[in-house]
């Protein structure tokens, strides 16, 4: 049980930022979090992305740990999903950079 | 873009404003990509039946590295970077000026109500709208859930108790188009039809000077 | 003692007594999943019926066949009935019947709790087929959206049968969920590695912990839309601060991951006869299992796609659409580690291939529509047209029936004994697949042509006409290939030859043992050392019916079975399962009753049942255990293990913590609930909130606390031997317990304003209630424990009843702490 919950890091980082990026963007709605500007997005916009940001480099850490675990069955369910985590964190995210906020 | 057989009253192939045939257009692009995965994935089921030379044996690195995952990753991406590109376009930003009507769902009838020169006016089962420009349609519910779909002209909005939802169409011709509600509501969900009527210039004119009558 | 009196012994031990007597006792994980399965199948029957009285609605325009009224209430049992009635408990049938076989093991872990999961289907399917033949059935759509569904658009009981009897049916779905998670990952033959396991056990694996996740928030929605209903609760009603998109959220939440849920076992049937038709073993084991793991995470994040015409912001919608489009990358691995399984292979057409090339066909193109709905302007103009009916069954029949009716034919002479009558099963195949691509692939274009869903009928000038009537004709097409293919099993099970063992030469243990298979599965346990044993070792069946494996002993009328360490596969102690019994359908029968006085509207007489189930739980529990020590016990190969109830991490501890992990997401999904309508629903803030009960709620906190401290001094003094001492304590704990039930009560009719005020009252009352069930659930637990020392069922090597009261004990002291935060924190921080 443990060994999954250590295979399956990259997911529930994934699945952590996940739902911090969408919960985030609903309460910045619903509270006009949108009405600051800066440099050329809304300060909303720069905050989410940043956390993006710092929720692929936590991915890349996943990966990094799981690259340095033992050779075997464990090493290699965690890299593969520490990888499958990190490219899901970077491609849900990228509406970050193309869609409209609210 | 009428293709043989996509025509007909409520098709979302034969378009006629800029927001269905963007995505008709996004349809037959992905229709095309479809159809050469599925070519490709039957090729493959077949060739393994066949007696041959196999060059690929043991080749987990290339079904599982490239073919199961570069692959379709490639693909997916592209695709979801050009349809989040497209739907932002079609977003109803607010822009002063815009022509904007409210449509409300009712079991099972729709109304709708636009500023006219002199009062308001209000239609039940048509709404007016000029041809070449873009209307927002504020969408509400005055009982279930509802949903507010032209499919010649765009996507559909649903109408939602509580909230108002606001869809941007926009028709590039004069015409009558068919509208249907989408969204399952009761009883008579099927019958629960309306219509957009797009004018002319002078036609529009005229209708906001006399309200449709 | 030679092989046929041990087989004598370990039948006297494991079997059912014939007859109606042993219908109602059994156990047997082979009795109650080929029940499952059979009962599925008779569901899938009358909603195929239902389909085909939709297809000759829909046959021609301005069709006078059913009316609106009728055409309703068909189209939204057609739905509920194959999902919840059909696909679910058909794959949990497969899993109770294969998964112990697989795993080398002779049983699942909850015999009884499968065999209540049984009844309870059995018994809410009957409810929902009843009100259909009443006339009274649900007519709303299978996601019964609010506001239609409330009380003032859906008047009559029909929404209520929905609601109450699909609750009681996904009571089985939660027991066979808990049940599988705790059997694969401790009732395994000794030296299975999770890595070793058959692909078929990590499918269910997977399956199962997504059920413990989805289940939840669906039943959390029946549960406040039936509150709403019958006492005008308003969570969903906007004018007093509900909302009818959190009724969509809860719903979808489950809805979607109920789509993988559907999909993955079938694909481990997939991962399970492919490799044995192409006579090699699967490609890529770890990156198929990586991809589930990915693929199980992913699928909680695709709910919003159902809702991407809801007025949902655009950055919103552009999320859910990446994580939609992202979940085809492990569908496409699985896919292509199949063909190149194939490739690897020497691939023959048998019928169960047959199946499967069927399978690849109809999959791939339901994925591909997939790929499409995900895409946000797309989806617009598709949503709730025939294109989305065309993909779904696309998806559900491709990726579901396909593989099923593969695994059908792969493990039928498993089942019957018997191998298959000629010829009947390839034209099934063909009138199945021509009929079902004739049916649907035309709905593609009736959707783009702008049909949309769940309407009665259409009129000839929307160009609609022919594309329905050929949909139709193919629909009766493939009605007769599924009747063919019953015919077919019929007979084979009736009338064909004796089929030889391990007809396919597979290397699962299933296929270790004789056919049809006996009731306690092996005559003894075997030791694992690799994928596939029955590759390894041909006669491995023979060696384990002559006692050459673990516990080949039949001794005490006990039903003996290995555990195992849930990762590397390590002996750690034998299971004594508990036998027959009268409890499992007797407690159904009086589940059934609480759910009809509910729906009757007889609210106060459901109390009646509900104390009846609370005292059967209590027996349920006291059935259990022993009175002696046992010590360490000879188990074969000259080796000694614990029995269960001595040992640490037993299946009930398993069973408590698996069981949690789905209270608490339920709990989790009332406090989604209480925060999206916070910040999105309209008319917030509410007109009253909580005023005064601090001091109250402060009491409350202090006595779950203490709560909690007691019941540790009770199990230390309980492992020190020191009973008395550790009966007291746990009376102490209990009486803490009853304070803070009490204490929660008094803030709710002091504190609160009455619930159908406002959505928040509400939510808050839920809330009170939430945490005064789980005091009392404690209470009960601490004053079981302290039964049981009275009754001498503890002593210094049999205390592990005290980690369950434990577990339960402590979530209580948690949420109550969680719940007084968040009743209490809005007030205090406005």
């Amino acid at each position: 049980m443990m060994l999954l919950a250590r295979a399956s890091m990259g997911m529930i980082w994934w699945a952590f930022g996940f739902s911090l990026l969408y919960a985030l963007h609903g309460l910045g709605c619903a509270n006009g979090w949108i009405s600051v500007s800066l440099a050329g997005g809304s300060l909303f916009r720069w905050i989410l992305v940043g956390i993006w940001l710092v929720l692929g480099f936590g991915g890349a850490i996943v990966i990094r740990r799981a690259w340095i675990m033992p050779v075997g069955f464990e090493r290699s369910l965690a890299v593969a999903c520490g990888i499958a985590g990190f490219f899901g964190t970077a491609l849900t995210g990228t509406p970050l950079m193309v869609s409209s906020t609210c | 873009m009428i293709v043989g057989g996509c025509g007909g009253p409520l098709s979302t192939l034969d378009t006629a404003g800029p927001a269905s045939s963007d995505v008709a257009t996004l349809w037959w692009v992905m229709l095309s990509g479809a159809a050469m995965l599925t070519l490709l994935v039957l090729t493959l089921l077949l060739l393994a039946f066949s007696p041959r030379n196999r060059p690929f044996k043991n080749g987990g690195r290339l079904w599982i590295c490239w073919l199961g995952v570069a692959m379709p990753s490639a693909v997916l991406t592209a695709l979801l970077g050009y349809a989040l590109i497209l739907g932002e376009g079609s977003i109803a930003e607010p822009v002063p000026g815009r022509v904007t009507v409210e449509a409300t769902g009712h079991q099972w009838y729709w109304t709708f109500r636009q500023p006219g020169s002199n009062s308001v006016i209000a239609t039940r089962g048509v709404l007016h709208i000029p041809v070449g420009q873009p209307v927002d349609v504020r969408v509400g519910s005055a009982d279930v859930i509802h949903s507010f779909w032209v499919p010649r002209l765009g996507g559909k909005m649903d109408a939602i108790p509580g909230q108002i939802n606001i869809l941007r169409i926009q028709a590039d011709r004069s015409g009558v188009f068919e509208g249907q509600c989408a969204e399952f509501c009761g009883l008579n969900h099927a019958t629960n039809r309306f219509r957009v009527v797009a004018h002319d210039e002078r036609d529009w004119a005229r209708f906001q000077q006399e309200g449709g009558r | 003692m030679n092989a046929l009196r041990h087989h004598r012994a370990l039948t006297e031990i494991w079997g059912t007594p014939r007859g109606w007597r042993g219908t109602m006792i059994s156990v047997n994980h082979s009795d109650i999943g080929k029940r499952f399965i059979l009962a599925a199948f008779a569901f899938f029957a009358i909603g195929g019926v239902l389909a085909m009285l939709i297809r000759a609605q829909l046959a021609t325009p301005d069709s006078a066949f059913v009316g609106p009224a009728i055409y309703n209430q068909l189209f939204t049992m057609h739905g509920s009935i194959m999902m919840f009635l059909f696909a679910i408990p058909m794959f949990e049938g497969l899993a109770l019947y294969l998964l112990p076989k697989m795993l080398g093991s002779r049983d699942m872990a909850f015999p009884r709790l499968s065999a209540y999961g049984w009844w309870c289907y059995l018994f809410g399917g009957t409810i929902l087929i009843a009100a259909l033949v009443l006339g009274v059935a649900p007519d709303g759509g299978w996601f019964m959206y609010t506001p239609l569904s409330s009380k003032i658009y859906t008047p009559g009981i029909n929404a209520d049968v929905w609601l109450l009897g699909i609750t009681f049916v996904e009571i089985s779905a939660m027991a066979a969920a808990i049940e599988i998670c705790v059997s694969i990952l401790k009732l395994r033959a000794p030296g299975m590695r999770l890595d070793r396991m058959p692909p078929f056990a990590w499918y269910l694996l997977i399956t199962a912990m997504m059920m413990i996740v989805a289940f939840p928030p669906l039943i959390l929605g029946s549960i406040l839309l039936e509150l709403e209903r019958a006492f005008d609760w308003p969570f969903f009603d906007p004018a007093h601060g509900g909302s009818p998109l959190l009724w969509q959220h809860l719903f979808w939440l489950f809805g979607h991951p109920e789509v993988y849920i559907i999909f993955l076992p079938a694909a481990g049937v997939v991962s399970t006869v492919l490799p044995v038709m192409a006579r090699t073993q699967i490609l890529g084991y770890g990156a198929i299992v990586a991809a589930l793991i990915a693929l199980a995470f992913l699928s909680f994040g695709l709910w919003v796609h159902h809702m991407f015409t809801t007025g949902i912001p655009h950055m919103a919608l552009g999320f859910f659409s990446a994580a939609s489009a992202l979940v085809a990358v492990p569908t496409a691995l699985q896919i292509f580690a199949w063909i190149g399984t194939l490739w690897n292979g020497r691939p023959e057409l048998k019928l169960p291939m047959l199946y499967l090339l069927g399978f690849f066909l109809v999959f791939v193109l339901g994925g591909l529509t997939g790929v499409m709905l995900a895409m946000v302007p797309f989806d617009g103009q598709a949503h709730d047209s025939y294109f989305v009916v065309a993909h779904l069954h696309y998806v559900l029949v491709g990726g579901f029936i396909f593989p099923m009716m593969a695994g059908a034919y792969y493990w039928l002479p498993h089942f019957s004994g018997r191998s298959r009558v000629p010829r009947l099963g390839e034209a099934a195949f063909w009138m199945i697949l021509v009929g079902f691509n004739l049916t649907f692939f035309l709905m593609h274009l009736t959707g783009l042509l702008g049909m949309p869903r769940r309407i009665y009928t259409y009129t000839d000038d929307m160009g609609w006409t022919w594309l329905n009537l050929l949909s139709s004709v193919g629909s009766f097409v493939m009605a007769f290939g599924f009747a063919l293919f019953a015919l077919d099993v019929g007979l084979q099970i009736a009338l064909s030859r004796r089929s030889r063992r391990n007809p396919w030469g597979a290397g699962t243990l299933e296929w270790a043992m004789p056919i049809p298979a006996p009731a306690y599965n092996f005559a003894s346990q075997p030791e694992v050392a690799d994928r596939d044993p029955l590759s390894g070792d041909p006669l491995l069946a023979l060696k384990l019916a002559r006692g050459e494996g673990y516990l080949a002993q039949a001794r005490h009328g006990w039903r003996e079975t290995m555990a195992v360490d849930s990762s590397s596969g390590a002996i750690d102690h034998v299971v004594i399962l508990p036998g027959n019994s009268r409890l499992p359908i007797v407690t159904a029968a009086v589940t059934g009753c609480f759910f009809l006085s509910v729906l009757m509207g007889y609210y106060w007489m459901a109390l009646l049942p509900v104390m009846a189930v609370i005292g059967l739980g209590w027996r349920w529990a006291w059935a259990l255990g022993s009175r002696a020590d046992v010590g360490p016990m000879a188990i074969g190969k000259g080796q000694t293990a614990l029995v269960h109830r001595e040992a640490a991490g037993g299946p009930a501890w398993w069973g408590s913590i698996f069981l949690l992990v789905a209270d608490s997401v339920l709990l989790a999904s009332l406090l989604f609930g209480y925060a999206f309508l916070w910040v999105v629903a309209p008319n917030w803030p509410p007109p009253q909130t909580i005023d005064g009960g601090l001091g109250v709620a402060i009491m409350t906190a202090l006595s779950g606390s203490a709560a909690v401290f007691l019941a540790r001094r009770s199990e230390a003094s309980g492992r020190q031997g020191s009973l008395g001492m550790a009966g007291q304590t746990a009376i102490g704990a209990a009486c803490a317990h009853g304070a803070s039930a009490i204490g929660l009560l008094v803030i709710g009719i002091t504190a609160l304003p009455p619930p159908s005020n406002h959505a928040y009252a509400a939510v808050a009352w839920v809330l009170l209630a939430y945490g005064i069930l789980h005091a009392l659930v404690a209470l009960l637990c601490a004053a079981f424990v302290r039964a049981r020392i009275g009754g001498g069922y503890i002593s210094a090597r049999r205390f592990r009843e005290f980690e369950i009261t434990r577990l339960f004990g402590d979530y209580s002291g948690m949420v109550i702490l969680i719940i007084l935060l968040c009743l209490f924190m809005p007030s205090i921080a406005l």
